[in-house]
């Protein structure tokens, strides 16, 4: 084609080629008259894209073995399980929008939780006002989750800001490891804060608090912002106050950061726990990461794989093709993948016990009964917690390169290695 | 001519404060309403912010400030001091206008910035109050506000009803007040500070005064509609409140739609917003963004100044995209394209294109455009 | 007092990363008047080749910038001849800019997954390196990039002070006209300005990939600082912009150690919004026609 008559007729060229696209798009967004009857369609969203979407595929890819497993075993029932998977990209104002929609315009038949308490929250009020049960898997902030028919699968306990330090003291106390002087480096967005420090306007405290009490010697104490990027300085004065455990109340990849920041300084602390950490980066760090603790809800470690039996094996390694079709770099079932699949068996153990796909009467044996998971035992929804079952904080520990739970000593798979 | 348009407008608010009825009524989902008070947000942050830059023409990157402010002191008031929800709109009204008075003071007066420079101070002013939000823990502190739903009398309807009537009476609060200052003689006082301030200044325009009632107007609306806002987002977090989207949406909208005119932000606002959600989850999936982004350069390319502008003083045009926008949207609710509100993006994305379409309005390079107006002022003055 | 050193040399640092990020930014907008918020996803997308790259071929990180910068450049260079094409104003650019960011953020997730990629510690030699001289560590990645950055800002000031080729753009950036009647092609020079400066976006790019894990949300991050950055140094002064993200660098450090990390940003933003007030061409002064 010419040049001139591109550039003369250009405005009409690009016009017919927006069309062409526009009308691809809407073409594409069809949605197929509903038929009556046959599958059951579950609504949700999740950051796909945004500040939360690296985690968000994980749970897309969770989600999306448990929908073909599911489909695969007679589905619920007896009618398959389709899955309205919309993207939010991690704003909880168009959580709101979305739910709304899948509820009120797609009329799907249940929903499932969001990634991330913000988004959490947001889908709570939509929830609770069209009486939907709200399975969520990624709740921490306890206190915010108010809904009786929302059921979290974060085993956080009513108060993890407590029983999280609870158990990780504890765990250095029988190892007789119990430090001398610890460090805090908290992150002060959402979960990581509130584990630090407690509820607002609260005088219940945190880890911070929960050390001081047990009498141990708390040397810095450390707020940094959710992105921050100056690390090296943190490192230092980590490095000045000299501690034997370094707790880093700390998301995705804050340890990594942290990590690399304290080995550009020559300096590795005896011992070094973190919150919530993307878990693949830190294993990428190699040496420096060795030794490195977090909690976690379940590990497929060997042993504990075994103790699990076929299906939960079974279950690991679809999930690793699913995180694999997704592009995930780590692809190990660990605590995201945990939660997600196990809310999704709270939605269907809570429909097959009601016989029903009516909420009201799911929400109902939900709490009546609870439900045993494949993963993480036999969940019991507390209402006095905000339905939040017992706290169950494996703690895990990078060794030779990989992630092994090292407490409680009834689930460990190997001992904890000292600092 | 200027009072046919103001009744015709109040009359299309007065009709849409009904809608919630009609819901009730008809039974449509739910989620219209909630869809309409997006567009309804959208058009308040994007008249606010033009009333500020599309009139003087001083440009803002800080829309974010304005928002969030209002955002954070519904929320705070509410969770931290038991405020009663629908008080601390009006509230927010203030702070926001309080807060735009200081920057207009200290941009105006103190330092008499103009272009870019005025702009950076509005962003770094957003950064701040981001900063802020994150530090102190009676603002936010990091661990971020839930929102409750407040109580409410039961004549304003359902949530959704609430949310959208909210949001309506905002967005038609700073449309009418965009309405009113451009048929006024301070909206011809902006007009001439953005086309040559010093000449305007010379012919006895009070420029810092008219300068600093529009950064205040912007600022309280921009606050009003935040603190609407901070009900329908429900968890309010620093990053999520602070972060650029606000700011560089509404300058695409108002751009696009158009500055000149009270009309222009109004339209942009529709269009893209229906664009953005027709992309996002329509069956396109991780290739929406890339769509939208290519539409914006596009838009940007070949219609800088704006759809108004090519609707303006030709009436033709404007039926041919009316008529566009209603056959494409019923053609497209026929076949079944996805849902209503698709329909509807299909319109509008249609309506846009005859727009686009055709010769541009007369390109005015921006020297010439000076000398035109200074001697367009300069005539006046004579006068 | 040793932590004060210490934290001030890693800030200081890390202050040469960010400005090694503006410098592109400030050249562009300050001689040509174009605001790219796409220089963001080019740094970003360049990281991402240097991980991809490293991971495939197991080479050394820096040896990606081979491929990255000839190819940002042509990136550049096409931008540019867009903006010049439909004489797209200055904040038309920003606009303009703000679409290919969002096309470009999104290709980079549909083919990385909004994931977070990391060159493995054994492919990566940089990363937790550093230089010691006593007791005070110099962190081998930032110092790469304060080098590269002091090198590409002194190689710039030079070209523009004592070459045709810098006469020519910085009397374009006064007035386009007058140079073109002097014979300066402002759309060649023009394109020629943007591919070097997304070429430096490059470079930032290879020195982000061995610095940290990348995701691609990561780009938005970076405008708040980096545009701290620009401003402070002056727009169009890139040995400005080194300074002033030194200095940047140095203040955020000690604010860090002696009150708290978390009040850092404040003070930052504070004195930018000081330095606007009363330096509104920045602490250094701007070049080319403000």
């Amino acid at each position: 084609m010419e040049p001139r008559f591109l550039i003369q007729n250009a405005r009409r060229i690009v016009a017919v080629a927006i069309v062409l696209v526009a009308l691809a798009a809407a073409g594409t967004g069809a949605s197929a008259p509903a038929q009556s009857g046959e599958p059951i369609v579950v609504g949700s969203t999740l950051s796909l894209t945004g500040a939360f979407g690296a985690t968000g595929v994980i749970h897309k890819a969770a989600g999306e073995t448990f929908i073909s497993w599911i489909n695969a075993n007679g589905g619920l029932l007896g009618r398959p399980v389709e899955w309205k998977l919309l993207n939010d990209e991690s704003d909880p104002a168009k959580v709101s929008a979305l739910y709304e929609r899948l509820i009120s315009q797609d009329e799907v038949d249940l929903i499932m939780g969001p990634y991330a308490t913000p988004n959490i929250v947001a889908a709570q009020a939509v929830a609770q006002r069209h009486g939907y049960v709200l399975p969520n898997h990624t709740a921490v902030l306890t206190y915010a989750l108010t809904y009786d028919c929302q059921f979290p699968t974060w085993s956080a306990g009513g108060k993890p800001n407590l029983a999280v330090p609870q158990t990780v003291f504890k765990m250095l106390k029988t190892e007789q490891q119990t430090p001398r002087r610890v460090a805090f480096v908290t992150n002060t967005g959402g979960s990581t804060n509130f584990i630090s420090y407690g509820p607002p306007s609260s005088s219940e405290g945190g880890a911070v608090e929960w050390a001081r009490k047990q009498g141990l010697n708390v040397v810095l104490d450390l707020k940094y912002p959710p992105t921050t990027s100056d690390w090296g300085s943190i490192a230092a004065q980590v490095r000045a106050a000299q501690p034997d455990f370094v707790w880093n109340s700390g998301l995705a990849l804050d340890p990594v950061n942290l990590i690399r920041a304290m080995e550009q300084l020559d300096y590795r602390p005896k011992q070094f726990f973190t919150l919530f950490p993307a878990p693949g980066p830190l294993l990428a760090l190699g040496q420096a990461s060795d030794g490195v603790l977090s909690v976690t809800l379940f590990e497929p470690n060997g042993k504990l794989l075994k103790k699990l039996g076929r299906k939960a094996q079974n279950i690991v390694r679809l999930f690793a093709q699913s995180a694999a079709s997704n592009g995930l770099s780590y692809r190990v079932f660990d605590s995201q993948a945990t939660a997600s699949w196990t809310a999704w068996e709270v939605l269907a153990a809570g429909v097959r016990g009601a016989r029903s796909l009516d909420n009201e009467r799911v929400c109902d044996y939900l709490k009546a009964n609870g439900v045993d998971t494949t993963f993480v035992g036999k969940l019991r929804f507390n209402p006095a917690k905000n339905n939040f079952s017992k706290p169950r904080n494996l703690v895990k520990q990078i060794q030779k390169g990989r992630w092994k739970v090292v407490w409680p000593p009834a689930l460990r798979v190997t001992k904890l290695q000292a600092g | 001519m200027k009072h046919s348009q103001l009744a015709a407008l109040l009359a299309v608010v007065a009709a849409l404060a009904f809608v919630p009825n009609l819901q009730d009524a008809t039974g449509f989902p739910a989620f219209y309403l909630i869809y309409a008070y997006f567009v309804f947000f959208w058009i308040a942050q994007s008249t606010s912010w033009n009333i500020l830059s599309g009139y003087t023409g001083y440009f803002s990157f800080g829309q974010g400030a304005f928002y969030g402010l209002g955002v954070y002191t519904a929320g705070d008031l509410v969770s931290r001091e038991g405020v009663n929800y629908f008080l601390t709109i009006p509230i927010a009204g203030v702070v926001g206008g309080l807060l735009a008075a200081g920057v207009g003071a200290l941009a105006f007066r103190l330092g008499s910035l103009r272009g870019e420079i005025f702009a950076l101070l509005t962003l770094a002013v957003t950064f701040t109050l981001s900063a802020i939000a994150q530090l102190s823990t009676w603002v936010d502190g990091g661990q971020g506000i839930p929102m409750q739903i407040p109580d409410y009398p039961a004549f304003l309807g359902e949530y959704q009803d609430l949310v959208y009537r909210l949001g309506l009476a905002v967005a038609a609060l700073a449309v009418l007040v965009a309405f009113m200052i451009q048929n006024s003689r301070f909206g011809w006082g902006l007009f001439s500070i953005r086309d040559e301030e010093d000449v305007a200044e010379e012919l006895g325009v009070p420029t810092f005064r008219y300068k600093m009632f529009a950064i205040t107007i912007s600022g309280s609306l921009g606050a009003l509609s935040g603190a609407v806002a901070a009900l329908q987002v429900g968890y309010l977090t620093p990053g999520g409140v602070f972060n650029l989207t606000v700011p560089l949406l509404v300058i695409v909208m108002a751009v696009l739609g158009g500055r000149r005119h009270w009309l222009g932000p109004v339209i942009g606002a529709l269009v893209i917003y229906s664009l953005q959600e027709r992309l996002t989850n329509s069956g396109l999936g991780e290739w929406g963004q890339v769509v939208l982004g290519a539409i914006l350069v596009l838009m940007i390319l070949f219609a800088p100044e704006g759809l108004y502008e090519r609707i303006r003083d030709r009436p033709r045009r404007a039926v041919a995209a009316g008529v566009t926008l209603v056959v494409t949207t019923i053609l497209a609710g026929l076949i079944g394209w996805g849902i209503a509100t698709d329909w509807l993006s299909t319109g509008l994305i249609a309506a846009t294109l005859v727009l686009l379409v055709g010769r541009p309005p007369e390109r005015v390079g921006m020297r010439q455009h000076r000398r035109l107006a200074a001697s367009r002022a300069g005539g006046a003055a004579g006068r | 007092m040793n932590t004060y050193l210490q934290a001030g040399v890693s800030g200081v640092m890390t202050g040469g990363l960010y400005a090694v990020m503006a410098l592109g930014l400030s050249l562009t907008w300050g001689l040509l008047k174009v605001i790219n918020l796409a220089h963001f996803a080019l740094i970003l997308g360049s990281a991402y080749v240097t991980y991809q790259v490293t991971t495939s071929t197991g080479a050394d990180p820096l040896l990606s910038g081979v491929i990255v910068v000839p190819c940002m450049f042509a990136v550049g260079v096409a931008i540019q001849w867009v903006i010049d094409r439909f004489q797209v104003d200055e904040f038309s650019s920003l606009l303009l800019s703000f679409g290919l960011f969002i096309i470009a953020i999104q290709l980079i997730s549909n083919i990385w997954s909004a994931d977070f990629r990391q060159i493995e510690a054994a492919e990566n030699p940089y990363a937790t390196r550093a230089f010691f001289i006593g007791d005070i560590a110099f962190p081998v990645p930032q110092l790469i990039a304060l080098g590269a950055a002091l090198a590409l800002a002194v190689a710039t000031y030079y070209v523009l002070r004592h070459t045709y080729f810098g006469r020519a753009l910085r009397a374009l950036a006064y007035d386009r006209e007058i140079a073109g009647a002097y014979g300066v092609d402002h759309r060649r020079i023009g394109m020629l300005t943007a591919g070097l400066a997304s070429a430096m976006a490059a470079v930032a790019g290879v020195l982000v990939g061995i610095n940290q894990p990348v995701f691609p949300e990561l780009a938005s991050e970076w405008v708040g600082l980096v545009f701290t950055v620009v401003i402070l140094g002056g727009i169009g002064n890139l040995l400005g912009a080194v300074a002033a993200g030194i200095l940047i660098g140095l203040v955020y450090s000690q604010v860090s150690v002696a009150w708290d990390p978390l009040g850092a940003p404040l003070v930052v933003f504070l004195l930018l919004i000081l330095a606007l007030l009363f330096r509104p061409n920045g602490l250094f002064g701007r070049l080319g026609g403000s």
